[in-house]
C-alpha cells in the first residue's frame, strides 16, 4: 500500500502545477504523513539560499539532503543553520572526515564550475556516506536567480558505488527546475512558465586508489564531467525541444493562418496522393 | 489681366502663333518701312527666329529646287517648309518649355511679377502701339496680344537700343539669323512660360542651358534637324564666334542677357548644320518630325504648315533668299566645327527611326533622299558611300557610326526603295558579290594549300563557286536521295539554276527547307569577306560549314543505286569528278565521299547535258566549300570512305545483304558459335555439325561454357519462378488459379523465348531438362509459392480495384496497421505507470523530518 500511495503521490505531484510543488507536497504529506520522508527525498523543490554566518555569510543552497529538522547544513562551515540544539545536533547527519574533505574539494571545484557556466548564482555540494566505506552519495546544487522569482535550479544527486578493482559506478540523477516569472506583477499574471526536467545517467570510471587524494581528485573529475555533460544536455533539450515546442505552440495559437495553411497543405497532399494513386 | 493669364495658359499654342505672326508682321513692316526698332523689338525673338529659319530653310529649299531645277516651286516650298517647320518646332518647344516651367514651379512667382510689370508697361504701350495685334487679330487675341506686346515692347526697347548701335543691314540680317536661332529656343521654350518673361527668361535660360544640354543632346539626336538642342549645346560651347558678339549685342538689347546668348549659339549651330545637311535636314526634318511627334506632334505638321504658310508668304521669300547666302558662307565655316554634332544626331535619328515607324517619312523622302543623301555624303568624310544613295543620306547625318548607316540604309532600302521586292534582290546581289569576292579570296588561298595535291588549277575556281552551290546541291542531293524518286535531271536543273544565279538558285532549292541554309551561307560569306585575309579562320568556318554536308552525304552514300547510275558518268567526266571529289569530299569530309559521288553524278549529268563550262562553274561554286572542307576530308575520308561504302551500301540495298550482313552476321555467328559450342558440349553432334568453325571455337567454348551455364542458371532461376506457378497450379488445381497461373506462365514465357532465341536448341533442351528436374522438387516448395502468388495476385487485383476508387483505399490498408500499432503500445505501456526517476535515487542521510510538516 505504501508503494502504491508513494507512486500515486509521485504521479500526482508530477502532474500538478510545478510552481506550486512545495505547497502540493506539504498537502500530500499532510494527507499521508508516512510518505513524508520518501516524498521529501524524491520530490525536488526549488532551492533556497541561506547565508553561513560562520563563513562570512557565504551563501549556500538548501535542499532536503542537507536538512535536519528545520536547519540546513552549510558546506562551508559544516554547521546547521539555524543552529540546532546540542541534543539534536548530535543526531544530525554529518559526513565522515574523509568524505568531508572530498565535500570541501567538491564545493570548491563546483564553485569554479558554477562561475564558469552560470557566471553567478550559488552552488553547494553535500555528500553523505553510504553503507559501504568506499561508497558515498551526494548532491550538487546550482541555483541562479537574478531576476525576481525566475530561477534555474539544477539538482544533481550522485551515487558512487565501488564496483571493485578501482572501478566505480557513477549514477547521476539530474533535475532542472526552471521557473520563468516576469519581474512585474502585472506581467507575471500575463505569463508564467515553470517546469522540471529529470534525467538519469550512469557511467563507470576507473579510479586509482593509490592515494586518498588521488581518489578524491578522480571522483571530483568524474563527477564534474558527468554533471557537466548532463547539465549541458539538459540545457540543450530545454532550448531545442521544450522551448521550441512552446514556441511552435505559441505561434500556432497566435497565427491562425499558419494552422489554416498547414491544414490546407495537408488536404492538398491528401488530394495529390489520391490522384497519384489513380 | 489675371483672366487673360488664365486664358493664355491653355491657349498658348494659338497665342504663340499669334505672337509670332504679329512679330513677323511687325518685323516685316520694320524691314520694309525702315521701322527696324519696332519690328526688332516686337519680334526679335520669334520673328527673327522665323526669318532666320526661313532663310536657312529657304537656302535648303533653294538647294533642293536648284537640284530639281524648278525655281518656281522654290518660293512656295520655301515658305511652306519654313512655316511648317517653324511652327511645329515652336509649338513643340513651347509646349516642352511650358511643361518644363510648370514642373519647375519656382519660376512661376517671377512669372506673376513679370506679368505685373508687363501689364503696367502694356497699359502704357497698348495705348501707344496696340494697333498691330488688334489689327491683325480679334479681341480674343487682344488679351494675348497684350502680353505679346509687353514682351515685344520690352524687346523692342532693348532692340531699339541695339539697333541704334547696329546700323548695317548685313548685321541686321545676320543678327536676325542669330536671333532666329536664339528666339527659336527662347521663344519656343520661353514664350509659353516666358510670357511671365524677363525674370523667368534668365532663370529659365540658365537651367535649360544647363539641364537642357543633356536633354537636347538626346532630343537633337532624336530629331536630326532639331535645331534647339544644337543651339543649347553650341551656346555653351561656342562663345568665341562672331556670333557671340552679336549675341552680346542681343543681350545688351534684351534685358535678359542669358536668353540671347543661347539663341546665338544655336544660331551658329543651325547655320553650320543647315548648309551641310540642308537637304538632309529637310528630310531629317520630315524624319525628325516623326521622332518629335512621338513626343509631341509629328502628323500635325502638314496642317501647321498650311497655317504658317500664309504669314510666311506675306513675309516675302525674296528677303529670305538673299539672306541665304550669308548663312551658307557661315555654315561652310561652321560646318567643320559642327560636324561632331551630327554624329550624335545620327545615333538619335537611328533611335528615332527605330522608335517611330518612318515609313511615311521614308516614302516622302525616299525619292528625294538619294540625291540629297549624295550631297551630304559628299560633305561628310564618307564619300565612298554615295553609290548607296539611300544609305548615304542617313549616314551623312551621323558621321560617327557606320552601323546606324547600315541600319538606316537597310530601312531606307526596305522602305524607300518602295519596291519591297527589291530588298531581297539587293542583298542577294550583294551576297553574290560577296560570295565571289570571298570565293576569289578562298581560291587564291585554298589552291595553294589544297589544290596542288589533288586538283588542277581549274578546280579551285570550281570549288569557290561551288561552296554555296555545293551546299545547296548537297541539300538537293540529300533531298533527292531521300526522295530517291527524283531524277538526277531535277538535281541538275537545280544545280544549273544555282550555278547561274546563286541567290535565286538558293531560293529555288530552298523551297523545301533550303531557304534557311542559303542565308546562313550568305551571312558567313559576308563575314568571311572581312576575314578573307585570314585563311585559318576560313578553314575553320569551312570545316564548320562542312559538318552539315556530311550528314547529307551519308544518305547520299546510302543510295548507291544512283551512284551506280553515276558510276557510268564518272568515267566520262573523271576530271570533274576528281575535282569535285577533291573539293566536295572535303566539305562532306569523310561521310561526304558518298555525297561527293552523288554530287559527281549530278555534275556528270549536268556536264553531259550542259556545257562543260557551266559544269566547271558549278564545280567551282561547289568546290569552294570542298576546298574549305577539303583539308580534313581528303586525308581521312579517302580511306574511311571505302570502308563506309562497304558498310553503308550493303545495308540499304537488300540484295547486298550478303555483303552487309557479314558484320552483323558475323556478330550473330560469333554469338551463335558460342551457343552452339555450348550445345556442342552438351550435344556433341551439334558441335560436330558446326564442323569447321567449331574446332577453333571449341577451346573458346570451354571458357564460354561456364558463361552459358551461368546464363542458363540465371535463366533457370527465372524459369523457376515461372515454373513454380504451373506446378503449384497443377497441384492446387483451382481453375481460376490455373488460369491465372497460365497467364503468369504466358507472362514468364515470353522472357524465356527471348532467351531461347539467343540460345540454341541444346540449351533449350537443357533448360527443359532442368525445368523438368526442378519440377519434381518444386511442387513442395511451389505450393506455398503458388499460394503466395495467388495472394499476391489477389492483393494486386485488389490494389488495382482500390486504386480505381482512389488512392485513399490503398493508403487505408497500411493505416489500420499503424493505428493498431499505435493503440497497442499506448494502451499497454504508457497508461499504467509513470516512471519516476527520482524514486530510485539516493535518499540521503538519515535526518529528522521538518517540524513544519
Amino acid at each position: 500500500m505504501s508503494d502504491a500511495k508513494y507512486d500515486a503521490a509521485l504521479d500526482l505531484l508530477r502532474r500538478l502545477d510545478p510552481s506550486k510543488t512545495k505547497a502540493n507536497l506539504q498537502n500530500v504529506i499532510s494527507l499521508e504523513p508516512d510518505l513524508a520522508e520518501n516524498l521529501l527525498s524524491s520530490i525536488d523543490l526549488p532551492l533556497t539560499v541561506m547565508a553561513d554566518p560562520k563563513a562570512a555569510n557565504r551563501e549556500f543552497l538548501c535542499c532536503d539532503y542537507n536538512r535536519d529538522m528545520d536547519s540546513y547544513r552549510s558546506p562551508w562551515s559544516n554547521d546547521y543553520f539555524p543552529q540546532l540544539p546540542a541534543a539534536d545536533l548530535e543526531e544530525s547527519p554529518f559526513p565522515s572526515a574523509p568524505l568531508r574533505e572530498l565535500e570541501t574539494l567538491c564545493n570548491d571545484s563546483f564553485d569554479v564550475y558554477r562561475d564558469l557556466y552560470y557566471e553567478g548564482g550559488v552552488s553547494s555540494v553535500y555528500l553523505w556516506d553510504l553503507d559501504a566505506d568506499t561508497d558515498f552519495a551526494g548532491v550538487a546544487l546550482f541555483k541562479k536567480s537574478n531576476v525576481s522569482s525566475s530561477s534555474w535550479d539544477s539538482i544533481h544527486v550522485v551515487e558512487v558505488t565501488a564496483q571493485g578493482n578501482g572501478d566505480f559506478n557513477y549514477k547521476v540523477t539530474s533535475t532542472v527546475i526552471l521557473q520563468l516569472d516576469a519581474a512585474d506583477a502585472a506581467a507575471a499574471a500575463a505569463m508564467k512558465l515553470s517546469g522540471n526536467l529529470t534525467r538519469q545517467t550512469e557511467r563507470d570510471f576507473r579510479v586509482d586508489a593509490n592515494s586518498a587524494e588521488q581518489t578524491r581528485i578522480a571522483h571530483i573529475t568524474n563527477l564534474g564531467t558527468l554533471i557537466e555533460d548532463t547539465e549541458s544536455q539538459m540545457r540543450d533539450m530545454l532550448e531545442t525541444v521544450y522551448f521550441e515546442k512552446t514556441r511552435d505552440i505559441f505561434h500556432q495559437t497566435k497565427n491562425s493562418l499558419a494552422a489554416k495553411n498547414e491544414s490546407n497543405k495537408t488536404a492538398q497532399e491528401e488530394v495529390i496522393k489520391g490522384l497519384q494513386n489513380l | 489681366m489675371v483672366s487673360d493669364r488664365s486664358r493664355q495658359d491653355p491657349e498658348l499654342d494659338d497665342f504663340l502663333r499669334r505672337v509670332e505672326d504679329i512679330d513677323e508682321a511687325k518685323r516685316s513692316n520694320a524691314e520694309r518701312g525702315g521701322n527696324s526698332r519696332p519690328s526688332r523689338a516686337g519680334a526679335p525673338r520669334s520673328v527673327k527666329m522665323t526669318d532666320e529659319q526661313y532663310k536657312e530653310r529657304d537656302l535648303r529649299e533653294a538647294r533642293r529646287l536648284l537640284q530639281r531645277d524648278s525655281p518656281d516651286d522654290f518660293d512656295e516650298e520655301m515658305v511652306v517648309d519654313q512655316s511648317a517647320y517653324n511652327d511645329d518646332e515652336n509649338d513643340l518647344t513651347y509646349k516642352s518649355a511650358y511643361n518644363y516651367e510648370k514642373t519647375f514651379s519656382p519660376k512661376k512667382p517671377s512669372y506673376n511679377i513679370n506679368d505685373l510689370d508687363l501689364d503696367r508697361e502694356v497699359d502704357a504701350k497698348v495705348s501707344r502701339t496696340g494697333n498691330n495685334p488688334s489689327k491683325e487679330e480679334g479681341g480674343a487675341s487682344f488679351t494675348v496680344s497684350k502680353d505679346d506686346y509687353l514682351l515685344l515692347q520690352r524687346l523692342k526697347k532693348d532692340v531699339a537700343n541695339l539697333h541704334q548701335d547696329s546700323a548695317s543691314p548685313d548685321r541686321s540680317n545676320k543678327v536676325p539669323e542669330r536671333r532666329q536661332t536664339s528666339p527659336e529656343r527662347p521663344i519656343e521654350k520661353k514664350k509659353p512660360t516666358n510670357e511671365p518673361k524677363k525674370q523667368t527668361m534668365p532663370s529659365r535660360g540658365k537651367p535649360r542651358g544647363q539641364t537642357v544640354n543633356v536633354q537636347y543632346d538626346i532630343e537633337i539626336d532624336m530629331d536630326a534637324p532639331m535645331l534647339p538642342p544644337r543651339h543649347s549645346e553650341k551656346k555653351i560651347e561656342k562663345q568665341d564666334d562672331p556670333y557671340e558678339e552679336r549675341l552680346n549685342r542681343m543681350q545688351n538689347r534684351s534685358p535678359s542677357p542669358q536668353p540671347p546668348k543661347l539663341p546665338t549659339r544655336p544660331v551658329a549651330e543651325i547655320k553650320d548644320t543647315t548648309p551641310e545637311v540642308i537637304d538632309l535636314r529637310d528630310d531629317e526634318d520630315k524624319e525628325a518630325a516623326p521622332a518629335l511627334p512621338s513626343r509631341a506632334n509629328v502628323r500635325t505638321e502638314p496642317p501647321k504648315v498650311e497655317r504658317s504658310k500664309k504669314p510666311v508668304e506675306s513675309i516675302t521669300p525674296k528677303e529670305r533668299t538673299p539672306k541665304l547666302p550669308p548663312s551658307r558662307g557661315k555654315s561652310v565655316t561652321e560646318l567643320q566645327s559642327v560636324k561632331p554634332e551630327p554624329i550624335t544626331l545620327i545615333d538619335l535619328e537611328d533611335e528615332s527611326d527605330d522608335v517611330s515607324s518612318l515609313e511615311d517619312k521614308v516614302s516622302r523622302t525616299s525619292h528625294t533622299i538619294p540625291s540629297r543623301a549624295a550631297k551630304p555624303v559628299m560633305d561628310e568624310p564618307a564619300e565612298v558611300l554615295p553609290p548607296r544613295s539611300n544609305k548615304a543620306p542617313l549616314p551623312p547625318v551621323s558621321r560617327t557610326s557606320k552601323e546606324p548607316m547600315s541600319f538606316i540604309s537597310s530601312l531606307n532600302n526596305n522602305k524607300l526603295s518602295v519596291a519591297h521586292s527589291q530588298l531581297p534582290e539587293t542583298p542577294k546581289k550583294k551576297q553574290a558579290g560577296h560570295s565571289l569576292d570571298y570565293l576569289e579570296s578562298v581560291q587564291l588561298k585554298s589552291p595553294s594549300s589544297k589544290l596542288p595535291s589533288k586538283s588542277t588549277p581549274t578546280k579551285p575556281k570550281v570549288s569557290n563557286m561551288s561552296r554555296s552551290d555545293s551546299f545547296i546541291n548537297s541539300a538537293l542531293n540529300s533531298d533527292l536521295k531521300l526522295e530517291k524518286k527524283r531524277s538526277p535531271e531535277a538535281a541538275s536543273q537545280a544545280n544549273d539554276n544555282s550555278t547561274k544565279v546563286p541567290p535565286p538558285v538558293r531560293q529555288k532549292p530552298s523551297n523545301l527547307s533550303k531557304s534557311t541554309p542559303p542565308p546562313t551561307g550568305q551571312k558567313p560569306l559576308s563575314l568571311q569577306k572581312t576575314f578573307s585575309n585570314l585563311n585559318g579562320e576560313k578553314e575553320q568556318k569551312k570545316d564548320a560549314s562542312n559538318t552539315p554536308p556530311p550528314v547529307r552525304a551519308k544518305p547520299a552514300g546510302l543510295s548507291k543505286k544512283e551512284n551506280d547510275n553515276k558510276s557510268e558518268a564518272p568515267p566520262i567526266s573523271k576530271k570533274p569528278e576528281y575535282i569535285a571529289k577533291d573539293k566536295k569530299p572535303l566539305p562532306p569530309s569523310k561521310p561526304r565521299n558518298l555525297s561527293a559521288d552523288s554530287n559527281i553524278n549530278t555534275k556528270a549529268s549536268e556536264q553531259v547535258s550542259e556545257d562543260p563550262t557551266e559544269g566547271l562553274r558549278s564545280f567551282k561554286l561547289r568546290s569552294t566549300p570542298a576546298k574549305t572542307t577539303s583539308k580534313t576530308p581528303p586525308k581521312v575520308p579517302a580511306k574511311g570512305s571505302s570502308l563506309s561504302f562497304a558498310t553503308l551500301k550493303p545495308v540499304a540495298p537488300t540484295p547486298m545483304n550478303s555483303s552487309t550482313s557479314p558484320r552483323r552476321g558475323n556478330n550473330d555467328m560469333i554469338e551463335m558459335p558460342k551457343l552452339r559450342s555450348v550445345n556442342g558440349n552438351s550435344d556433341t553432334k551439334e558441335g560436330s555439325v558446326n564442323g569447321k568453325h567449331t574446332p577453333p571455337v571449341v577451346p573458346k567454348h570451354k571458357p564460354t561454357i561456364p558463361e552459358a551455364l551461368v546464363n542458363a542458371k540465371s535463366l533457370k532461376k527465372t524459369d523457376q519462378l515461372s515454373n513454380r506457378p504451373p506446378s503449384a497450379n497443377d497441384s492446387d488445381i483451382p481453375e481460376a488459379l490455373a488460369k491465372r497461373n497460365a497467364l503468369n506462365k504466358s507472362k514468364v514465357a515470353p522472357v524465356v523465348p527471348a532467351r531461347k532465341i539467343s540460345m540454341p536448341e541444346a540449351l533449350k533442351r537443357a533448360n527443359q531438362l532442368k525445368s523438368a528436374a526442378k519440377n519434381d522438387p518444386e511442387p513442395e516448395i511451389e505450393e506455398p509459392a503458388s499460394d503466395d502468388i495467388n495472394s499476391k495476385l489477389e492483393a494486386v487485383i485488389s490494389l488495382h480495384q482500390r486504386k480505381t476508387f482512389g488512392g485513399s483505399a490503398s493508403a487505408s490498408t497500411p493505416q489500420p496497421l499503424r493505428r493498431v500499432r499505435t493503440t497497442q503500445p499506448s494502451t499497454g505501456a504508457a497508461s499504467p505507470q509513470l516512471t519516476h526517476i527520482t524514486k530510485g535515487r539516493a535518499k540521503g542521510p538519515r535526518r529528522k523530518l521538518p517540524s513544519k510538516i
